[in-house]
């Protein structure tokens, strides 16, 4: 599929290489570095782009599992 | 004072947890047809079969471990089988803005991690002014998860069933406030497509029904190991990781004086086997074998018609993989 009116390309990293990679954002482009063990390079903070879409989410606070 | 199992509210994490025993925070609520009430189920063991106590009944039970699964069974929207097969494949790529979000999902590369990424299930069931249901089980994987399509009218035509498994952590009262229902878009297989080793068999009118599969044989025993964690002084799981993971694909077709099944079986010809469904164009979803042979040909009839049923054989290429699903629906953010 090809969404290149919206994002043109995507960073990939490889988690025990730690190389990084431009790839352009087409499932074609991706999947081989997905079949390496790429993995997609996201924003480290702030929503990412379309969060706000669908129904309406609640943030909530959990309380943590109950450890022996 | 009852509840009917219509009022359960189910709500299945958007977001991977951070970790198999922290929950997830996103939520998105799916309507389901099958019935199934997922239960914290404590596993006790006993000593009936020990020796020495002077009979051989029980004289004392004794805390083991949680277990939690469950299965969802659904018709197939764009929304709920990227859903699916993002935390049932585990690597995940998505591009794109709402309302045309695309995603790409592959399986985890086991040398990055054996691990896939974890969800948070909710269950809600209002009674009589209290709460008969409210579980938030923490830490679930995908088992497995297959697409059906078939002939035939309505949403039964495409579905996608979910098998899940949990860690064991269970938090109640769940303390969730599941989100309104997902609108969710229905991909009818009238929509389909589907090209397999060449051989176009929605414009030959030829196909029937099918089924794509992905198992991932989790290894559950070994998520019990030392230090994994107790609930209530029962054990839980600290890992869950993928086994001997199996793709599967099965169509059953027309048989025709000109059909090459046999011969593509014969001469164990591999090809690429791509199937399509959709609602609209922003709500798709795609299947792809990169190489696939034929393991089984059965000659079979349906409604009287001559029939042959195809067991794939979906083979790793070195470039492209074993299986891939892209999907374009409307939410953002799922398993990421």
């Amino acid at each position: 599929m090809d969404d290149s009116k919206t994002v043109k390309k995507i960073r990939m990293r490889h988690p025990h290489t730690s190389d990084e990679v431009e790839v352009e954002a087409t499932s074609e482009a991706v999947i081989p570095y997905m079949v390496k063990g790429y993995q997609q390079v996201l924003a480290e903070s702030g929503p990412r782009p379309g969060d706000a879409d669908g129904p309406a989410e609640e943030q909530v606070t959990l309380a943590e599992p109950e450890k022996d | 004072m009852a509840a009917r199992v219509q009022q359960l509210i189910l709500g299945l994490g958007k977001g991977k947890q951070s970790n198999i025993a922290t929950a997830g925070t996103t939520f998105l609520r799916f309507m389901k047809n099958n019935a199934d009430v997922t239960s914290p189920q404590p596993i006790f063991e006993n000593d009936a079969a020990e020796i020495g106590k002077g009979n051989e009944f029980i004289a004392n039970t004794y805390p083991s471990h949680y277990e939690v699964s469950s299965a969802l069974d659904k018709y197939a929207s764009a929304e709920f089988v990227t859903w699916a097969a993002a935390f049932g494949l585990g690597n995940v790529v998505q591009t794109g803005t709402a309302p045309t979000c695309a995603y790409t999902l592959t399986p985890i590369n086991p040398g990055t991690t054996l691990e896939l990424p974890y969800f948070s299930v909710c269950e809600q069931v209002s009674e009589g002014g209290g709460a008969a249901i409210d579980n938030l089980y923490v830490g679930c994987a995908v088992e497995d998860f297959t697409y059906s399509f078939n002939s035939g009218p309505g949403r039964a035509s495409s579905k996608m069933t979910v098998n899940w498994v949990g860690s064991g952590l269970v938090t109640t009262p769940s303390g969730v406030v599941v989100p309104a229902l997902t609108v969710e878009n229905n991909m009818l297989a009238a929509s389909a497509t589907l090209t397999v080793n060449g051989v176009d068999y929605v414009g030959t009118k030829r196909i029937l029904s099918g089924s794509i599969g992905w198992k991932n044989n989790l290894l559950l025993n070994a998520g019990f190991f030392p230090g994994s964690g107790l609930q209530n002084g029962l054990q839980v799981r600290g890992r869950m990781e993928v086994g001997t993971r199996v793709p599967s694909f099965q169509f059953t077709t027309r048989l025709l004086a000109a059909s090459t099944e046999y011969a593509t079986l014969i001469a164990q010809t591999t090809g690429t086997a791509v199937l399509t469904v959709q609602h609209d164009a922003g709500n798709i979803v795609t299947f792809t074998f990169p190489q696939m042979a034929f393991q089984m040909a059965k000659n079979t009839e349906s409604d009287g018609i001559v029939a042959v049923t195809i067991t794939g054989a979906p083979e790793n290429n070195v470039t492209n993989g074993v299986f891939t699903v892209a999907t374009i629906c409307g939410i953002a953010g799922i398993a990421q």
